[in-house]
């Protein structure tokens, strides 16, 4: 348990909830998980497109994405995708009892995978799309 | 939470139902490590700097394993994401009418999506 002094203390009384690990990694999981729902949708949606138009418009529109303000969002998606996934493999592996008393050293391990994968991810992008 | 204490989740499930759906959650969750991976490795990673266009989609899908992949993924994301709403909405939600009222809703909008995905899929195989 965290002290009770401190800027932790402080903004747990203040927001009214724990800022332990525990509670963060579940909050960012849902955040997450939800966030996709919404990409799912409007994924769905786009590909749908090919349903109306046969024509260009279809490969109009993936050149839309294709431009950096679209990469932007993609990169976002791929980091909430790569939290997600981490973290709920994490939660799986304690479920079957795996790491049950290392699940917050787990959880920074899943973080810095997940950054690793997105820093990567950005340097790939922005080559191939001229940003550096 | 001191170092070193066991913190074991334990999961009590009211009925054989709500078992049902978690264990599916984590069996979709497996699943779509698999296809979603393959998905965006094949589609983004392999070459960035590809566009996406109508042709190469018909053609990637006369594959079998495309085929496959893609409906797997329309079907565990839209079973994982909705059931994920639904547990997310059952934790501010407690009245039982109130829930499955979402429920309904949640697995007609499952049904419908999924029928639609699987529509505009079958056209971009047959047509492009
Ligand atoms: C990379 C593969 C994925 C893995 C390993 C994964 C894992 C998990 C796990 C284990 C849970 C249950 C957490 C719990 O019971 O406490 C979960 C919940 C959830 N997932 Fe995923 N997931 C993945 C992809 C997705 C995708 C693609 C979506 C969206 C379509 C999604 C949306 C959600 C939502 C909304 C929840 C509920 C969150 C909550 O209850 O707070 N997940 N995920």
């Amino acid at each position: 348990m965290a002290g009770h002094s401190g800027l932790g203390y402080y903004l747990r009384r203040v927001l009214r909830v724990s800022l332990e690990t525990g509670t963060m990694a579940h909050l960012l999981h849902r955040v997450t998980g939800l966030l996709i729902v919404v990409y799912l949708f409007l994924h769905i949606g786009a590909m749908s497109y090919t349903y109306f138009d046969a024509g260009s418009g279809f490969d109009d529109l993936m050149a839309t994405f294709a431009s950096t303000p679209f990469l932007i969002v993609d990169l976002v998606l791929f980091a909430g995708v790569m939290i997600h996934g981490l973290n709920g493999l994490r939660i799986m592996l304690f479920d079957m009892g795996y790491f049950s008393r290392r699940q917050k050293e787990l959880f920074w391990v899943m973080m810095a995978i997940a950054a690793t994968s997105v820093l990567i991810a950005t340097w790939l992008v922005g080559a191939a799309h001229g940003w550096w | 939470m001191g170092g070193g204490e066991l913190q074991q989740t334990v999961h009590i499930h009211a009925s054989k139902r709500s078992f049902w759906l978690w264990f599916l959650q984590r069996v979709s969750s497996v699943g779509l490590i698999v296809v979603l991976l393959f998905h965006m490795i094949v589609l983004h990673y392999v070459d960035p700097s590809a566009e996406i266009t109508l042709a190469d989609t018909h053609v990637r899908l006369q594959s079998f394993l495309f085929i496959i992949v893609d409906s797997l993924l329309l079907g565990f994301g839209l079973f994982h994401g909705l059931n994920g709403v639904r547990n997310v909405a059952y934790d501010y939600f407690p009245k039982p009418g109130t829930r499955k009222a979402i429920s309904s809703i949640l697995l007609i909008v499952g049904v419908v999506v999924f029928v639609w995905g699987a529509f505009v899929l079958v056209n971009l195989v047959l047509a492009g």
